[in-house]
């Protein structure tokens, strides 16, 4: 039972007063302990718990009722002998279709169909109208068996969507089983439309799969896949690519029982260019055995066999086989630290006009160890050495220090080392990369900074020129307090061409940006309905200094201020972004843009949902302004039906610019089921 | 021991060590042996180059800017190698090149991408522009161009280096509509996969990137069956999250999976999880509902044997309230050795003043369930020597909290009432009410009728306690 403690009420009984209006209206009377606004209950007494409740009820209920259902369905499908085929009925409209429910039983699907009308001002003063069917379905049809096919499933999808442009995508996958075979068949066609007349113009990505598979739980998979995916650009200059690929593959692995495993695995690759009339033909043969000869070491073999051979159209065939031998060891010396070694040798046989072999040797060691409790290093080196493409060597170092005890960097550090060496025919290339990365943490998280270095050096030693560019990152953020944060980021670029000698370019790129951030929260609000308000000031400098060959300078600097601004009310909500930002460039211009950006949502407008988005964009020589509205009637949770309306101009002053206005009207419903 | 081999299930065993050693033997012979047979020759040509040429769709790219954050672009790269050498690329460089000339350059990421021998890779890809770059380039305009400089290095299978570029050129503009309305990735960040939930404390969630405006539907998928549709209009957020209750009875391994099937086909991976199945509590005379304890419990099991009926004493020890309740079908299960409330409601009429020196909140009616509780009433402010009184203001399904009442109450139609000449109109009030201090605040409007023009806004503001309101 609640007390009320009358030594707490004394202790606390301070009142805070804050009586504007009322302490000057009633102050000769404030004295009178009779002073009551006697207020009437609601007229209309709105939602309380109890009909929460009762809406929680219903709602269960309904959830109940469809998972009871789809247990019926799931358990009718699970009996094993043919259930007899009951009349399926298929929902609301498309009971009209149930004679296909022998075909397709339908198990799920989704359909939204709407008109849409396009007004588009191509800058002239005349609209173009278009009206067009907008939306799309979805429909996955249940297991079922169809003669000598098995578990028979199919999924159809179509959407056409206008908007900027006509983009229409189609997909179909048909799934069966047969003979103890997998057939799977799925093809997928996506195109895109866009301008009118001659302008007009199309891009076309038709995808087809089929793919047989036998498998053995565990065991073998033999699998044949065909794979075509033609690309066509239709427009004034059209372009097609049209390419067929038939994989024949099996894939055999035998475990023993200490552990020793043999992996079996062929793969015959046919590759037609239709659009070029060429084909590849590619053949391929893996063997390989692991053996774990200890707990903690283990010896890996493997064969490879590749057969490869080009037939274009205009040239004469060439053929490759190349055969790989690998002998791999990999032995841990503690959970912590391991030693891999692998080491394979090649022979290749080119068939061309000139039949030439050579052959490869590669060599990898890699070393992984925990140095101390927080420092960790990864080492490899590999080594190619081609008797075509002579040598090619590539180090590469991983080290990760954790240091989030040293009170001086509390955070950690990440060292990645990579180079690499390549050698052929007197010509010798070096390509070295090397980056750190601190990311540190002080005063409990409040200060955040992360530090990055980033070298790159490639090296001709033939010509004797090298590139180099440097990248350095340095940002930093301080939080003030929950609601104020500042930051910093800095960015040097530095590149350079040269020999020893000369350079024959460089240039320096700083970029600087400077971020403050205030959430006023609520102090700022000067209606009921709001809710916070957040300040976002942005200045982003970069210079961009070219000294080889030609000296000169670019400065642009970008100012921003935003602010947002967030409301509720009882039944709806809303935001407001403004945005106004000013750019300054080397050249003395200055810009400035101006944004407004509204997002308003009702939940109950007139018995339904309502959604509004303005985004305007104001600049002295033109604007950019779209507005959608929505309106949402939800019948219940599998059918809405939906108005919207949408605006979308570009106006430019600039010399030669025209000014474009699209407006798009659409109503249409959606059913689930 | 004898060696076997698994085949299927079953296991073999072959008959004798013999048998395992020669075919240890003949594969050994299998490897190295070929290599003695191969000719070495002094003759070297230099051999085929893998080449590879990227492309990109759609041929027409719009993002649109959100603040100074990252602008991320779908769009689909396709690799093809036309020398019938595969190529593995391990290196990407990726430059921005801004309208006007400026260029942001990434750092070179390492990546992994192999090529098989003469044919195309298809790559979903999403480029991410960075937030500078956007804030320079639209900087003063409403619409800027970036060029996307990729440059990809790696080694083909003969080892010889291999650079393969592409310049994609992105439009970039302040309006989302604007902007080519895609799908991008499917990733469901909730459960994880392997993960052990329980069903009563975890939500499927899934995050759906996508670009522009428009309508995303789809539908979950449980154990591979559809479970629950979805339907999202989309205005520029990048970034998605849809999420959705698991059914209550689910135990044992399941997966789930999220199908997007409008204005594409994308599902996401599949998930495996293990649901843990709450078992009932059996009879027990103490259970936790929500927020509340109930005690002193008399119940009997329902005729279904998974729910329970019967009273008890609602206590909820921040504002001391010890409410006699009657409860029908609630699932009340054994939550670790406590008995706990997973489903069901209780709803009581309470009728139970809480007073703290002139403010006196009466609670009328009560709801219970697992997920919260709120309450129907009212607030009165007696008058006293520092204050005007006013009351009784009425609130409905105000949720409490674990201190006890916190609510901000927007009227949708103002609460009048009178004094003498004036009128007053509250549309919005704030109440406070924990165990060791209360706190209320009115806002609204005074009028007098016999001065229409006369107007004054009402702002009352009391506190008891440390805490300021």
């Amino acid at each position: 039972m609640f007390k009320v403690n009358c030594n707490m009420i004394l202790k606390f009984a301070a009142v805070c007063v804050c009586v504007l209006a009322v302490v000057c209206l009633f102050s000769p009377v404030l004295q009178s302990e009779e002073l009551m606004i006697q207020m009437e209950a609601s007229e209309s007494p709105p939602k309380g718990v109890k009909q929460m409740a009762e809406e929680m009820k219903k709602a269960e209920e309904q959830k109940k009722e469809e998972e009871e259902q789809a247990a019926r369905q799931a358990a009718a499908l699970k009996k094993e002998e043919k259930p007899k085929r009951e009349k399926v009925k298929y929902p609301g409209v498309f009971n009209v279709l149930s004679p296909l429910a022998p075909i397709f039983p339908l198990k799920s699907g989704n359909i939204k169909g709407s008109f849409m009308n396009l007004a588009n001002n191509g800058g002239g003063s005349n609209y173009t109208f278009r009206r067009n069917f907008s939306g799309g379905f979805f429909l996955e049809s249940n297991e079922q068996d169809l003669w000598k096919l098995e578990k028979v499933t199919g999924k159809i999808q179509y959407n056409r969507q206008l908007r900027n442009s006509l983009n229409v995508n189609s997909m179909t996958e048909w799934a069966a089983k047969a003979f103890g075979l997998d057939f799977k068949y799925n093809r997928t066609v996506g195109r895109t439309g866009s301008g009118a007349g001659a302008s007009a113009s199309q891009n076309v990505t038709d995808t087809r799969k089929f793919s047989a598979e036998y498998k053995i739980e565990k065991g073998l998979t033999l699998s044949y896949n065909i794979d075509q995916i033609i690309s066509r650009a239709i427009s004034a200059s059209p372009t097609k690519t049209n390419n067929k690929k038939q994989t024949w593959s099996l894939v055999m692995p035998l475990t023993f029982r200490e552990g020793t495993k043999l992996t079996l695995t062929h793969a015959n690759t046919g590759n037609w260019n239709i659009t070029g009339n060429s084909v590849t033909k590619v053949l391929q043969t893996d063997a390989k055995l692991d053996v774990p000869l200890k707990e903690n070491f283990e010896l890996n073999l493997a064969y490879q066999f590749l057969g490869n051979r080009n037939i274009p159209q205009s040239s004469a065939a060439t053929s490759n086989r190349k055969s790989t031998r690998s002998i791999g060891m990999s032995y841990k010396f503690s959970e912590e630290s391991k030693l891999t070694y692998l080491y394979n040798f090649s022979s290749s046989r080119n068939f061309s006009t000139v039949f030439t072999n050579f052959n490869t040797t590669n060599r990898a060691l890699q070393f992984e160890r925990a140095l101390s409790k927080t420092a960790k290093m990864k080492l490899g080196n590999t080594t190619t050495f081609d008797q075509s493409a002579g040598k090619t060597a590539v180090r590469t170092g991983s080290f990760s220090y954790d240091h989030k005890d040293f009170d001086a960097l509390p955070g950690s550090t990440s060292i990645d080392i990579r180079k690499q060496f390549t050698s052929s025919a007197g010509n010798s290339n070096t390509n070295y990369t090397m980056s750190v990365n601190t990311p540190l943490s002080y005063i409990g998280g409040r200060l955040t900074t992360n530090l990055q270095n980033v070298l790159t050096v490639q090296n001709n030693l033939a010509s004797s020129q090298r590139t180099r560019s440097v990248n350095q990152t340095l940002a930093a953020d301080y939080k003030f307090t929950d609601k104020f944060s500042i930051g910093t980021s800095l960015n040097r670029v530095k590149s350079g061409t040269f020999t020893p000698a000369t350079y024959s370019a460089r240039s320096v790129n700083h970029i600087r940006t400077d971020k403050a951030t205030y959430d006023f929260g609520k102090r700022l609000n000067f209606t009921k309905s709001m809710e916070g308000v957040k300040y976002n000031f942005t200045i982003t400098r970069n210079s961009m200094r070219n000294e080889i060959p030609t000296p000169s300078v670019t400065l642009t600097r970008v100012r921003k201020h935003s602010m947002n601004f967030s409301f509720k009310g009882s039944a709806w909500k809303g935001k407001y972004d403004w945005e106004r930002s000013l750019s300054l460039s080397s050249a003395g211009q200055k810009q400035r843009v101006l944004q407004h950006k509204f997002d308003l949502s009702f939940e109950d407008f007139l018995g339904c949902q309502f959604t509004a988005n303005y985004t305007g964009a104001f600049q002295r020589d033109g604007s950019q302004v779209s507005t959608i509205l929505k309106l949402t009637e939800k019948v219940n949770d599998k059918k809405s039906y939906f108005l919207s309306w949408e605006t979308l101009r570009n106006k430019s002053r600039a010399a030669g610019a025209t000014k474009t206005r699209n407006r798009y009207f659409e109503l249409g419903v959606e059913i689930t089921f | 021991m004898l060696p076997a081999y698994n085949k299927g299930e079953k296991i073999i065993t072959i008959k004798s060590n013999k048998t395992f050693h020669h075919l240890i033997s003949l594969l050994f012979l299998l490897i190295f042996g070929l290599s003695s047979i191969t000719a070495f020759s002094q003759q070297v040509e230099q051999q085929q180059k893998a080449q590879v040429a990227i492309s990109y769709l759609p041929q027409s790219l719009v993002a649109a800017s959100r603040g100074n954050m990252n602008v991320p672009v779908e769009t689909e790269l396709i690799f093809r190698e036309t020398a019938g050498v595969s190529v593995r690329l391990d290196q990407l460089k990726r430059s921005f090149v801004i309208s006007g000339g400026a260029t942001i350059d990434d750092p070179v990421s390492f990546i992994n991408i192999l090529l098989d021998a003469g044919i195309e890779t298809h790559q979903d890809t999403t480029l991410v522009i960075p937030a500078n770059a956007v804030t320079l380039c639209l900087g003063g305009a409403t619409t800027c161009n970036i060029t996307v400089s990729l440059i990809y290095t790696g080694v083909d299978a003969q080892g010889n280096s291999i650079t393969a570029s592409l310049n994609v050129p992105v439009q970039i503009t302040k309006s989302a509509a604007a902007e080519t309305f895609a799908v991008g990735n499917v990733v469901i960040i909730s459960p994880t996969s392997g993960q052990r939930i329980d069903v009563l404390k975890t939500r499927a969630a899934a995050k759906i990137s996508v670009t522009g405006v428009g309508s995303v539907a789809g539908q979950w998928l449980l154990n591979g069956k559809p479970y629950k549709s979805f339907t999202k209009d989309v205005f520029g957020e990048g970034e998605i999250t849809v999420e959705r209750n698991l059914p209550t009875g689910l135990s044992g391994k399941n997966t789930l999976q999220l199908r997007v099937t409008q204005p594409v086909v994308k599902e996401s991976k599949i998930i495996s999880f293990n649901a843990v199945a709450a078992k009932p509590a059996g009879d027990v005379t103490w259970f936790r509902a929500g927020l509340f304890e109930v005690t002193r419990v008399s119940s009997k099991s329902d005729e279904n044997g998974q729910t329970r009926s019967g009273e008890g004493i609602a206590v909820f020890i921040p504002l001391g309230l010890e409410i006699p309740v009657k409860f029908v079908a609630l699932t009340i299960v054994d939550n670790n050795g406590s008995a706990e409330m997973s489903d069901g409601r209780i709803v009581a009429d309470v009728n139970r003043m809480l007073e703290r020196g002139t403010l006196k909140v009466l609670i009328s009616q009560l709801l219970i369930t697992a997920d919260g509780s709120w309450i129907d009433g009212s607030v009165t402010l007696e008058s006293s020597g520092m204050t005007p009184g006013i009351g009784p203001l009425f609130f409905y399904t105000l949720p409490l909290n674990e201190k006890g009442i916190d609510g901000e109450i927007t009227l949708e139609k103002p609460q009048t009432g009178r004094r003498g000449d004036y009128e007053a109109a509250v549309d919005r009030f704030e109440i406070r009410f924990h165990a060791a201090d209360a706190a209320f605040k009115v806002g609204g409007m005074m009028t007098k009728p016999s001065q229409p023009d006369w107007k004054m806004p009402l702002i009352i503001s009391v506190s008891f306690g440390n805490e300021k309101p």
